[in-house]
This record gives C-alpha cells, sequence and structure tokens, in this order.
C-alpha cells in the first residue's frame, strides 16, 4: 500500500463523497503513482493531514508522499528534513474583493482590512508585498475557511486572500457570488509540488518521473481515451513513454517500462486529471497550460 | 519514612522516562534529518499582526511576535477576569436568595452557559455579531464614537497622557489614613481629568475602507470579552456559591437579630469569611479562563497560541519546537500561579477562618 498524505477537505484538490470515495487533484496524483508501482490505482491508504502535521508526518515517514497542496520553498526544501519532486501546478496568491469598490488591482487596497486564511506563506507574502508597495493594511488571520467566509460576507474585511486555486472555491460558496470579483493579479508564486521525506533518491527520482510523465503524455496527446490506439502510434517519442522502445533506468527505480501506460490507462494524463478535477468549479488552466501553449508545464524528456 | 522512598521511587521513574524520551527524540531528530533548535526564534518574522496593544511587523523577530501575543492574551485575560467576577458574584448572590424565581433564573444562567461548549459559544456570539451591529459604512454613531461589526472606534489620547495613573499605586502605599489616601486619589483623578482637555486627541475618520486613527477595539475582542466573562463566570458563581453556603447559618441568624437587612448580611458577614475558602477554587478558574484563550484562533483574535503554534508554525515549518514554545509558556504561567495560590494566598487567608 502506497501511504499518501493529503489535505482533509479542499475542494477540486482533495474531497470525500457519502460513500467514503475520495476524488480531486491532488487525491489523483496519489493514485498515478499507486499505478505505476502496483499496476492499481487504488493501492493507496489516505491519511489527511493538516497545515501543521504534514510536514512532520512526511519526514517522520508517517506517509511515504505528500500530495497536499504545498508550495515549494527554499526553506521547507531544506530544513525539514523533506524533499520536493516535481511541480504539478502553479498557483498564486489572490485577492477576492465585492465589486462595489470597483478595485482593479491589489495596490488599490491601501488602508482595507484584509482576512486571510493561514496555512502556506499567504501572510508573509501579504506583509512582502504590502511594505513594498508601501501601503498599508489590517489582517486578520482566521483559522476556518467557513468563519472567513462569513466574515468576509459579512463586511468585516474588505477583501479575502489565499491561493487563487482555493480563492475560486471560497467564490463558490458565496451566497452572491456575482457581486464578488477575483482579481488578476497574483502577488507570489505558489507552485505547488508533491514532496518526500529525504534520503531516499530512488523514491524520489520514482514520484517526480511520474508527475513528469503524465505532463509529457498531455504534450504527446496520449489520454484515457486514446491510449490503446497510441500503442501503434510510431512517433518515437510515444512509443519510449508507453515502454514499448526501451526505456534504460526504469527498473533501477522500481518501475516497469511500461510504468507511464498503466497511470495514463487508469488515472490519465495532465488534462484528463485537470478537467475531472478543477474544470468543475471554474478553474482555468492559466500558467498550467503546457510550454507549448505559452503555459509553464515543461517535462524533461522521457528517455 | 515509607513515604519519603515511594517519593524517591517515582522521582527516579518521571526522570528516567523523561532522559529516555528525550535521547530518543533527539536520536530521531537527526535521523530524520532535521534541523533542531531556538535560533530561528531570532530572525525576522515577516508577517505582520492585525490586531494588537504594541505594534509588530513584519521586520521584527519571531519572538518578539510571541511577547505581543502573549500581551494580547494577558490583556484579555485580566479583563475577562474582573467582568466574570462580577457576573459571577451577582448570579452566585441571586442563587442563595430567598425567592424561589431569583433562585431559578441564575440556576438556569448557570446551567446554560456551563453546558455548551465554549468554542460553540464563541462561534455564536461571533457571528451574531457580525450579523447584528452594522457594517462600517453605517456605523451607529455618538459624538466622535463609532460601532460597527468590525469594532468600536474611539477618540485617543496621546499614551503621555496616561502617565499620571502610575501615581495610583504610591498614594495607596505612601498614605497614612484612609482619608489621606481618599482626598490625595480624588485630586488626583480630578486634576488627570482635567489635564486631557489640553492634549491632542486623535479622532478616527473616515477613509475609503474603513476609519482611521484614533483607538479601535475589534469586535473579534468584544466577542472574547463575551463569551469567555459568561462562560467562566457560570464556573465562578458556583465556586463562590459553594462558598457562602459553607458558612454556618448562625452567622445570619446572629447578623439578621442585629438588625442587617440581605444585602447587609451578605456584604458584611457572609462574603468577608467565604472568601478564603473559595478564593483557591477562583484562581483555577482564572487559570482555565487564560488558557482558555487558546480559542481565539476560531475567529481570528491574534493571541499568544494563535501567534505560535499557528502562524509562526506555519511560517517556519518548526512545529516541534513551536508547541514545545508554547507548552513552556504555558507550564511557567502554571506554575507561577500555583505557587502564588499555594504559598501566598492561601496560608494568609486560611488563618482567618
Amino acid at each position: 500500500m502506497l501511504r499518501c498524505g493529503i489535505h482533509e477537505g479542499l475542494a477540486g484538490f482533495s474531497t470525500i463523497d457519502n460513500q467514503g470515495n475520495r476524488s480531486g487533484f491532488d487525491v489523483d496524483f496519489c493514485r498515478a503513482i499507486s499505478s505505476a508501482i502496483f499496476n492499481d490505482p487504488n493501492k493507496v491508504e489516505f491519511i489527511t493531514l493538516n497545515v501543521k502535521t504534514r510536514f512532520l508526518a512526511l519526514s517522520s515517514k508517517k506517509v511515504d508522499v505528500l500530495s497536499r497542496n504545498t508550495t515549494y520553498t527554499f526553506e521547507r526544501d531544506t530544513a525539514l528534513g523533506i524533499t520536493f519532486t516535481a511541480i504539478n501546478f502553479y498557483d498564486g496568491q489572490g485577492f477576492l474583493v465585492p465589486k462595489k469598490y470597483y478595485i482593479k488591482s491589489v495596490s488599490e487596497l491601501n488602508g482595507a482590512t484584509i482576512c486571510i486564511i493561514p496555512g502556506t506563506t499567504t501572510e508573509l507574502n501579504l506583509a512582502d508585498y504590502f511594505s513594498l508597495k508601501n501601503i498599508e493594511y489590517k489582517p486578520i488571520v482566521v483559522e476556518s475557511t467557513q468563519q472567513a467566509i462569513m466574515a468576509y460576507e459579512q463586511n468585516r474585511c474588505d477583501a479575502f486572500t489565499t491561493d487563487s486555486s482555493a480563492l475560486h472555491v471560497s467564490k463558490t460558496l458565496l451566497q452572491n457570488p456575482n457581486e464578488h470579483v477575483i482579481l488578476d493579479d497574483f502577488i507570489s508564486k505558489e507552485p505547488l509540488a508533491l514532496a518526500v521525506a529525504s534520503g531516499d533518491d530512488k523514491w524520489r527520482k520514482l514520484v517526480s518521473w511520474v508527475v513528469w510523465g503524465i505532463i509529457e503524455a498531455e504534450e504527446l496527446g496520449i489520454n484515457q481515451n486514446n491510449i490503446d490506439l497510441s500503442q501503434k502510434s510510431n512517433n518515437p517519442k510515444i512509443k519510449r513513454l508507453l515502454g514499448i522502445l526501451p526505456l534504460a533506468g526504469a527498473d533501477n527505480i522500481g518501475l516497469e517500462p511500461n510504468f507511464m501506460a498503466k497511470v495514463i490507462k487508469q488515472v490519465g494524463n495532465y488534462a484528463d486529471i485537470f478537467d475531472r478535477n478543477l474544470t468543475p468549479i471554474g478553474l482555468k488552466r492559466g500558467l498550467n497550460r503546457q510550454w507549448t501553449d505559452g503555459g509553464l508545464l515543461y517535462a524533461p524528456p522521457l528517455r | 519514612m515509607i513515604k519519603q522512598s515511594i517519593n524517591g521511587l517515582f522521582s527516579i521513574i518521571a526522570l528516567t522516562t523523561l532522559a529516555i524520551l528525550l535521547i530518543k527524540l533527539n536520536q530521531n531528530i537527526n535521523h530524520q534529518n532535521l534541523e533542531f533548535g531556538f535560533d530561528f526564534l531570532f530572525s525576522q518574522s515577516g508577517f505582520d499582526i492585525g490586531d494588537t496593544w504594541i505594534a509588530h511587523t513584519h521586520d521584527q523577530t519571531y519572538a518578539h511576535a510571541i511577547l505581543i501575543g502573549l500581551c494580547n492574551t494577558f490583556i484579555l485575560a485580566i479583563a475577562c477576569v474582573l467582568l466574570s467576577t462580577l457576573i459571577g458574584i451577582f448570579f452566585a448572590i441571586l442563587s442563595t436568595n430567598h425567592s424561589r424565581w431569583l433562585k431559578l433564573l441564575s440556576s438556569a444562567y448557570i446551567n446554560l452557559f456551563r453546558n455548551i461548549p465554549l468554542l460553540v459559544q464563541i462561534l455564536f456570539f461571533y457571528t451574531s455579531i457580525l450579523y447584528w451591529l452594522p457594517p462600517i459604512e453605517e456605523t451607529l454613531q455618538f459624538a466622535d464614537i463609532h460601532l460597527s461589526n468590525r469594532g468600536l472606534f474611539f477618540p485617543k489620547a496621546p499614551s503621555i497622557a496616561f502617565l499620571p495613573l502610575l501615581l495610583i499605586p504610591l498614594i495607596f502605599i505612601k498614605a497614612t489614613s484612609f482619608k489621606n489616601r481618599k482626598n490625595l486619589f480624588l485630586g488626583l483623578i480630578i486634576i488627570w481629568g482635567v489635564s486631557l482637555f489640553f492634549y491632542d486627541w486623535q479622532i478616527p475618520t473616515r477613509t475609503r475602507f474603513s476609519l482611521s486613527g484614533g483607538g479601535q477595539l475589534s469586535i473579534e475582542w468584544f466577542t472574547l470579552l463575551i463569551a469567555l466573562s459568561i462562560y467562566s463566570s457560570s464556573y465562578i458563581a458556583e465556586c463562590i456559591r459553594g462558598g457562602i453556603h459553607a458558612i454556618h447559618k448562625h452567622q445570619t441568624e446572629s447578623a439578621k437579630s442585629l438588625g442587617l437587612n440581605h444585602l447587609q448580611i451578605m456584604i458584611k458577614v457572609i462574603l468577608p469569611q467565604a472568601v478564603p475558602i473559595f478564593m483557591p477554587a477562583l484562581l483555577n478558574q482564572y487559570l482555565n479562563l487564560t488558557k482558555n484563550i487558546s480559542l481565539a484562533i476560531a475567529i481570528g483574535y491574534p493571541d499568544f497560541f494563535g501567534i505560535t503554534a499557528g502562524t509562526i508554525l506555519n511560517q517556519s515549518g518548526r512545529s516541534l519546537e513551536c508547541i514545545l514554545v508554547v507548552i513552556c509558556i504555558y507550564g511557567l504561567i502554571n506554575t507561577i500561579s500555583t505557587y502564588f495560590i499555594e504559598n501566598i494566598s492561601y496560608p494568609k487567608w486560611k488563618n482567618h477562618v
């Protein structure tokens, strides 16, 4: 069994239905790793972790991999006994404001009271941005999303900030989503990546290459629907990805050469995973388009 | 002799267990490539805190942020102790009244607020107040004082204006007689009151989003004050009632025969004797209250716990260190208070009984 650390509940990324089935963007990456190793997407034990326990749970090997909306930063990568693998989502800190203020950019928020959900590097980014622009603000840090949204809706604060992906989810929870708008500017870079405990090179490589394989599959146009047809493709890149042409070194990290074929068949490529989980909650691909479409997804080649 | 050897044995077991735990912890930390240490407390925090008595900005250290949080916790604790004691005394006296209805009222109050979990009460009060008070655009206004669902905004005199109040303890220490003390006290208050007119007051003025300048008490602070005081007062009322009941009824009867009325009996005869009995229990309630302030994190008031085990922990990722800081500081507060309860307050009052 793969022990995968996930979010307690974040629409689009990690949710659970009333039959106990888990779904979401982060959940699907856990399943993909399980497919690659066991040829079965369901050999995963999901362990929910909160912001406070996630790194300790990983470094003490309570979980094998952390797939939990976690921003890749220097300090986390170097001081916490964990190592980040490939980035699977490019997020940024955004702002939700009522339309009645006619605000176009974050720099117009001088003197505003801002509600924050703590967790990632949110408070740090806010302080950095506002001190750089030399404008004032008043932060209110509320632990639970529901309370923060309630406070924002009752006009306790003028703006609400967190990672843009979570902001889209929050907006749908408002009573009148049409009276609010998410500003276009991001004040931070939030590359979300899977992480593993330090000290196991093979395991780190395995996780990274599953993520890159999923991204590469989209670039090469192979998805869950056309995977069987693609087996007959003449493109050597596709043949290597699917393990038809030899992919040297796969067995060094404990995988069969056709591991990506299993992953794509059982879980899908990046577009499959994104469309299944994030498109329904109103997220656009944005930065998470392929580099060939002007986005940032750029996987090292599998060869 | 036997008692001493048992004590000794238990101390040895406790110390050994602690030593084993620490050694194991140290091993695991090394094993997991974790960096362990408290140096990070003296690096720049990088975040601002909104609602504080002393400002904290991003270029100050984590340690400073922790102190600011402690300051927030203590000031709130003092306000809650005062308010909850007043409410507690009120309901304790009601419950010892002869009127059945007043007794019923008091027991209804005590049972209602004692039986609902504190977190639920805090969230209930917070939500109600947010809906009930007007938004910032249409504040309830009296002169330059504004009340809205963001808090209370009021004119503020510069802090130097409050310096003369530091003389009050001096009066209480130095004054020779009660009359002397009273006159000095009144004189000081009057002179200080008049002096306030000569300072430049900061008055809250409207900005694009809110009111700025002047003093401000946030709605989160008020919510905690109300919720914690009401919750604790129900326990305090029970403590005090216990103390009152412990006084023999002969005392009441003797006082009655001297012609004192109900209130006089309570204030002049019963309460002075009951205080030493309920004081230790009451101090325990104050300790509980201080610890309960950690629930402030639910509505976003930056108390000591929220800042240390919330923001700083998230920011630095140092879970173990932050939790240790929290444990040590709460432990320290409680040890000092317990020492105070046992060695200073209790014997002195006990001798009076």
